[in-house]
C-alpha cells in the first residue's frame, strides 16, 4: 500500500502535480533535476530575500548586460540581489550578496565580479558536480581560469581590468574554502595580464550613487540581550533560561542541560513556513496576544520516493532546517514567519511555554537591530579612505566598507554610515 | 663554472612580476653570497612554486666586481583562441579559457574533464585532447575531439528484489540517466542499488545483497545493457517486543500499542510510527520510553525490548 501511495506521489510529481512554496513546480523540474534544483532555490530567495531594491537590481542588471554583450553568451543572465555571500551561479542565474556588493569600491568592481560569474556561465561549470565529480584541484583551475578571463571581458566592456584584481581584495577570503585558488596565488596571476598604467573610468560615482542611502547588513534581525528581535516579523523571541548560546544574522541558539536541550529560533519565508505547518504532526493552535501560534511536531527525514519528490523534499528540509522530528512553533506575518524549535528534554509544554513568552518589539529593539544605512560624505581634504575615515560618524564601519588605502581627492565621496551599529547580528 | 665560489656582485630580478613582493622574498641570494648553484637553485624552485612564470632563465656573467646574477621569469602567454572540436556543448569549458593564462597543466586538466563529461552524457568513447602553438606571447589552443557513439541503455535488468521496481526506481535524472533510453551513470545506478538494499532491509530483509552490475556494451548499435540480481535472503519477523519498567500504566499504554506488531514481518518504518504515538500517550502519563533492539539470526527476528522511565519530578 506504501508502495503504492509513493508511486501515485512520484506520477503526479512528473505531470507537475507537485508544488513548492505555494506555486506548481516549475517546468524546469519536467527537464533536469539540476534545472528543477536551480528553480527552487531562486523561488526559496523569492521567498525569503532581502527587501528589494528596484533601482540597485536595475543597476546591476545594466552592468550584467554590458559584459554580457562582449561575452560568447547569447541573452544576458538575469541577476538575483540575495542576503549574505559572495555571488554565485544558480543554472543561468548570477546571484549577488547584498552585504558584499556594498563593500566593492567602484562600478568596475562590480563589473568584475559579474565577469567573473558570466565566464562560469560562458563554460557551464555551474552545475557540474550534478553530472560528474569534479575535484578539488580542476575548480581551482575553473576558478582562476574565471578570473583571467574575466579581465579580457573587462577590458573589452571599457572597464579597467585592474579592477578585478580590487574586486577580489574586497570579497571576503575563506582560507577554508578549498575550491578556489588562494587569494595570493589568484593576485599574482592576475598581475601578470593587468595593465597597471590603465586609466579607464572605474565608474566609482556612479557605483556610489547606486548603493547610496541602501542598508550596510541584510535587516534581518539581531540580537538585543538575551532575546533575538525579527524586525520583519515585528516579533521579539526571549531566550528561555540556558547555559551557552550562540548568535547569527539571523538566528539564536540556547542549550540547556548540558546541550540535552536545544532552544532555536529563527525565520522563514511565509510560503516556506506556510508548508512546514501543513507538515506538522499533533498540531494544535495557542491563541495569544501576539496572534494565532501554531504548534506542532516537525516531520522527519524526507521520505522515499522518485528523485523529483527527493530532491523537492530534500530542499524544504534545508529551508526548514529540519531534519529529524522537532518540537515547533510556528509564528507567521506576511513577510516572514518565526520559527521556534525546540529539542531534548520535555519539549512538548517547552514549545507551548516558550511560544507564549514571545512579543512586540520595543521601539528601542527595532532602532538597535536596524542596519546603518549608507551615506556619502564629501572628503575635506586629500588622503586615504583609512585617514579620512574618522571624518564619518563609525568609522570602523567606513574602513570595512571600502578599500582603507585608496586615494581619495577633496570632495570626493566617502562611504560612510548614517550612524554607529548596536548589534554585531544586525550589521556586521 | 669558473665564477662559482666567488662573491655574488649583483642580483637583478626582471621579467613577469618581478615587481612583487612575494618574487622578491623568493630570492635568498644576495650581492655579497658566495657564489653557489644549490643557492640559486633553491631560489629558482621558491620562484617556480609562485605559479607565475612559465620558464624561469637564470644567467650568470662574470664582472669586475664579481659575478652577475640575473633572474629573468617569462610569463606564460595568454590563450588567445580556442579552435576545432566541434560544437559540443561539453567544450564549452574549454572555449572559456580564451584570455586565460596558457598554462599546459590547466589545460588537460579542463580537457580531461570535458571528457567525463561528453561520456556522463552518454558518449561513453569520448576523447578530448589539446595541443597548443605558442607564438609571440600568445597562444592557441587546438582541440582534438572524437566522441564516438551516444549509448543509451537498451535494457536495465534488476532481478530478485522482493520489493516491486519500477521503471523510475534507479533513475538519476529526470528520464535521461539510468532509465531506459537515456545515459547510464554506473556510479549513479550503484548508489541507488545500495538504497534499493537499504529498502529491503527496512522492510525485513536483512540479509538482502545485490550482484555486482554486469554492464555490456553493443558498440554497433550504440547501446548499452545492465544486469543485476537482488538476493532478499529471508524476511525476518519482529519478536517478543518484552516492555520493562515504567508503572502499570505506562506499561498497559506500550502494550496495547506494539502488541499487534508481534511476530510480524519486520518493517523499521511501521515501528518507527508505533514509537512515535507510544511516546506521545506515554508523556501524557508522566513517563517516557527508550527502546533497544537486537538482531537473532537464528530465529531471524528483530527483538526490540521497550523500556519504560518516569519523567523527573
Amino acid at each position: 500500500m506504501r508502495a503504492a501511495a509513493v508511486a501515485l506521489v512520484s506520477a503526479l510529481s512528473a505531470c507537475g502535480g507537485g508544488a513548492y512554496l505555494g506555486a506548481p513546480l516549475p517546468s524546469a523540474c519536467e527537464r533536469t533535476l539540476g534545472a528543477c534544483e536551480y528553480a527552487l532555490h531562486l523561488r526559496a530567495w523569492a521567498d525569503r530575500g532581502p527587501a528589494p531594491d528596484p533601482a540597485l537590481h536595475a543597476y546591476v542588471s545594466r552592468i550584467a548586460n554590458r559584459i554580457a554583450r562582449v561575452s560568447t553568451l547569447a541573452r544576458t543572465p538575469p541577476v538575483v540581489i540575495a542576503g549574505e555571500g559572495s555571488a554565485a551561479v544558480i543554472g543561468d542565474t548570477i546571484v549577488f550578496g547584498r552585504e558584499q556588493l556594498v563593500r566593492l569600491g567602484s562600478e568596475a568592481e562590480l563589473a568584475a565580479v559579474l565577469a567573473h560569474e558570466i565566464v562560469h556561465i560562458e563554460g557551464g561549470h555551474a552545475g557540474l558536480n550534478r553530472s560528474i565529480a569534479v575535484d578539488d584541484a580542476t575548480m581551482r583551475e575553473l576558478e582562476g581560469s574565471a578570473d583571467e578571463r574575466a579581465v579580457m571581458l573587462l577590458e573589452r566592456a571599457g572597464y579597467p581590468g585592474s579592477a578585478m584584481v580590487r574586486a577580489l581584495e574586497r570579497l571576503r577570503d575563506d582560507p577554508f574554502d578549498a575550491r578556489h585558488p588562494r587569494r595570493e596565488e589568484r593576485l599574482r596571476r592576475l598581475a601578470l595580464l593587468v595593465d597597471p598604467r590603465d586609466r579607464a573610468d572605474d565608474g566609482r560615482a556612479r557605483f556610489l550613487t547606486a548603493i547610496a542611502g541602501g542598508p550596510v547588513g541584510l535587516d534581518l534581525g539581531g540580537r538585543v540581550g538575551d532575546a533575538f528581535v525579527f524586525p520583519r516579523a515585528g516579533l521579539t523571541v526571549p531566550m528561555p533560561a540556558v547555559e551557552h548560546s550562540d548568535v547569527g544574522s539571523d538566528f539564536l541558539v540556547g542549550y540547556a542541560d548540558g546541550y540535552d536541550e536545544r532552544y532555536a529560533t529563527y525565520a522563514l519565508g511565509p510560503q516556506a513556513a506556510a508548508e512546514l505547518v501543513a507538515r506538522l504532526s499533533e498540531r494544535r493552535v495557542l491563541h495569544l496576544s501576539i496572534g494565532d501560534v501554531v504548534v506542532g511536531r516537525a516531520p522527519g527525514p524526507a521520505p522515499d520516493g522518485s528523485s523529483l519528490v527527493r530532491l523537492v523534499e530534500t530542499m524544504r528540509r534545508e529551508l526548514w532546517h529540519l531534519y529529524e522530528p522537532s518540537e515547533v512553533a510556528v509564528i507567521a506575518r506576511a513577510r516572514e514567519a518565526v520559527l521556534l524549535v525546540v529539542d531534548g528534554g520535555d519539549a512538548r509544554s517547552a514549545i507551548e511555554g516558550w511560544a507564549k513568552r514571545v512579543r512586540a518589539p520595543t521601539a528601542d529593539e527595532r532602532s538597535r537591530v536596524r542596519s546603518p544605512r549608507i551615506v556619502l560624505v564629501p572628503a575635506p581634504r586629500a588622503g586615504t579612505v583609512g585617514e579620512l575615515a574618522s571624518t564619518c560618524i563609525d568609522p570602523a564601519a567606513a574602513r570595512d566598507l571600502d578599500d582603507p588605502a585608496r586615494r581619495l581627492e577633496a570632495g570626493d565621496a566617502i562611504k560612510c554610515t548614517d550612524r554607529v551599529s548596536a548589534t554585531g547580528g544586525a550589521a556586521r | 663554472m669558473k665564477v662559482e665560489a666567488r662573491p655574488i656582485a649583483h642580483v637583478t630580478i626582471k621579467g613577469a612580476g618581478s615587481e612583487l613582493p612575494e618574487v622578491k622574498s623568493a630570492v635568498h641570494a644576495r650581492a655579497g653570497d658566495t657564489l653557489d648553484r644549490s643557492l640559486l637553485q633553491a631560489d629558482v624552485r621558491r620562484l617556480w612554486a609562485l605559479g607565475i612564470a612559465s620558464q624561469i632563465d637564470v644567467s650568470v656573467t662574470d664582472s669586475d666586481e664579481g659575478p652577475d646574477v640575473e633572474l629573468a621569469l617569462i610569463a606564460p602567454p595568454r590563450i588567445e583562441q580556442v579552435v576545432g572540436g566541434g560544437a559540443h556543448a561539453e567544450l564549452a569549458m574549454l572555449r572559456a579559457l580564451e584570455g586565460a593564462l596558457y598554462d599546459p597543466e590547466r589545460v588537460q586538466r579542463i580537457a580531461a574533464l570535458a571528457e567525463r563529461r561528453l561520456q556522463a552524457n552518454g558518449y561513453l568513447r569520448a576523447r578530448v585532447g589539446a595541443r597548443a602553438d605558442v607564438a609571440c606571447g600568445r597562444a592557441t589552443v587546438t582541440l582534438d575531439v572524437h566522441t564516438g557513439p551516444r549509448f543509451r541503455i537498451s535494457a536495465l535488468v534488476v532481478e530478485g528484489s522482493a520489493l516491486p521496481v519500477t521503471a523510475t526506481t534507479f533513475e538519476g535524472d529526470l528520464g535521461r540517466v539510468n532509465v531506459i533510453g537515456g545515459m547510464l551513470e554506473l556510479s549513479g545506478f550503484v548508489y541507488e542499488l545500495s538504497r534499493w538494499i537499504d529498502r529491503h532491509h527496512g522492510k525485513g530483509w536483512l540479509e538482502a545483497k545485490a550482484s555486482d552490475p554486469d554492464v555490456r556494451y553493443d558498440e554497433a548499435r550504440g547501446s548499452v545493457s545492465v544486469h543485476t540480481t537482488i538476493a532478499p535472503g529471508p524476511r525476518y519477523r519482529f519478536g517478543a517486543l518484552p516492555i520493562d519498567g515504567g508503572d502499570a500504566r505506562g506499561r498497559a499504554i506500550a502494550e496495547a500499542i506494539v502488541a499487534p506488531l508481534r511476530a510480524t514481518p519486520y518493517d523499521l518504518v511501521a515501528f518507527q510510527a508505533v514509537a512515535a504515538r507510544m511516546r506521545v500517550q506515554l508523556r501524557e502519563v508522566g513517563q517516557y520510553a527508550n527502546t533497544i533492539a537486537t538482531t537473532d539470526t537464528v530465529k531471524r527476528a528483530v527483538e526490540i525490548t521497550i523500556q519504560l522511565r518516569r519523567a523527573a519530578p
